[in-house]
């Protein structure tokens, strides 16, 4: 066991976070094995040298500076926050404007959608655009069903060819 | 009642105050929490040094310390709620300091960084080893020494890197890193143990004489 390398403890070793048993195996191996013994110098020095690391000391008039700095960008968030909470935030002219554009829009959309609704729903659906409502029924078919009897076919392609002889021979009947 | 209850936090190693929350501080935070500006301006007063340490550390620069200790304390101020425990007030700022600054290191990415002895900018200042030199032929030797580590730390991945400042330049626990970044301790050993191999790996020959 004495002979195998302790490279993996070496961390927590100068960390000092191996028990007094595994600590002392660190030891006795790093006395006979070269490669261990300076692993773990290096890693000893590399942890002393970073300890020793200082930031510099920009001085107290840059803190002073420093603190005014925060307590005006504070401030300012403080004053924004009651803004907030106090009074109702102004609207501006153009954004007026929109508004009331956007409600008269809203009132049209409503206004033509309830009378092609109504009428819809009457069993007139002749819209100015019939041709295209046509083509629309005919690819989806519509629950409600249609005086015109062309739209209530199937498309040609779902039709049989039975049911086509059957009508052929009722026409010729 | 409270400051009965709160413990002095401070830990101290090779004598060293690395980082602690009096029960003074608590009180402050406990006041901050409640709305009292005064508190936060004694608060930042007690911290500033601390966040721009750690901040000039991570980043190398006095512009870019600066950048993460002003937005450490707007973000602290503007999140003060979400703290839910007074006496974590040092991790909580900590870590806003630390993932602004991680921020900033993706961000500069690619950019080309001025080494601390290169640096032009007007009243900039350099990170120091703080060890008791004889000779001038030490002091070169520990000049060269620092800036091997600087650069071979600026080259981890920003969470080893972090991990690597927070744990062995500012001297925090392993528990207090975890908090800090938001990690099991045992990412944070693992990202200790990871930086420290690939640094000693790079400064090999250094770190030997």
């Amino acid at each position: 066991m004495m002979d195998r390398h302790t490279s993996h403890l070496h961390n927590d070793y100068v960390d000092g976070l191996l028990s007094e048993k595994q600590a002392s195996e660190v030891d006795n191996h790093a006395d006979s094995c070269e490669k261990c013994r300076e692993d773990l110098n290096q890693l000893r020095n590399l942890k002393d040298r970073l300890a020793a690391i200082d930031a510099p000391d920009p001085g107290l008039e840059y803190f002073e500076r420093l603190s005014e700095k925060v307590a005006e960008r504070t401030h300012s968030i403080t004053n924004e926050s009651n803004s907030k909470s106090v009074n109702i935030k102004p609207v501006s002219a153009s954004q007026a404007v929109l508004k009331t554009l956007i409600r008269v829009a809203a009132a049209i959309t409503l206004l033509f959608g309830s009378f092609y609704a109504s009428d819809f729903l009457s069993g007139n659906n002749q819209s100015p655009n019939s041709d295209n409502w046509a083509v629309l029924e005919y690819n989806i078919p519509d629950p409600i069903a249609l005086p015109d009897s062309e739209h209530q076919q199937p498309p040609p392609s779902a039709v049989d060819e039975e049911s086509i002889d059957k009508e052929d021979s009722d026409t010729e009947n | 009642m409270f400051a009965q209850k709160s413990k002095r936090f401070v830990t101290l190693i090779d004598g060293r105050d690395i980082i602690g929350m009096t029960e003074e501080t608590t009180a402050l935070v406990l006041l901050f929490q409640k709305g009292d500006r005064k508190a936060f301006t004694k608060l930042v007063k007690i911290f500033r040094q601390r966040v721009y340490g750690l901040a000039f550390k991570m980043l190398k620069n006095h512009i870019d310390a600066d950048e993460v200790a002003q937005e450490t304390f707007v973000r602290v101020y503007k999140r003060i709620g979400q703290l839910k425990s007074p006496v974590h007030f040092d991790s909580f700022i900590y870590r806003i300091a630390s993932n602004y600054a991680i921020d900033l290191i993706r961000k500069r990415k690619g950019r080309i960084v001025a080494m601390p002895e290169e640096s032009e900018l007007p009243g900039s200042v350099q990170l120091t080893l703080a060890t008791k030199v004889t000779s001038p032929e030490k002091v070169l030797e520990n000049k060269q020494l620092l800036q091997a580590i600087v650069k071979a730390a600026e080259e981890l991945p920003p969470r080893q890197q972090t991990t690597l400042i927070l744990h062995d330049i500012e001297g925090l626990s392993k528990e207090e890193v975890a908090r800090i970044m938001n990690c099991p301790e045992a990412t944070v050993r693992s990202n200790l143990h990871i930086a420290r191999n690939k640094l000693k790996k790079k400064l090999a020959k250094l770190l030997t004489s």
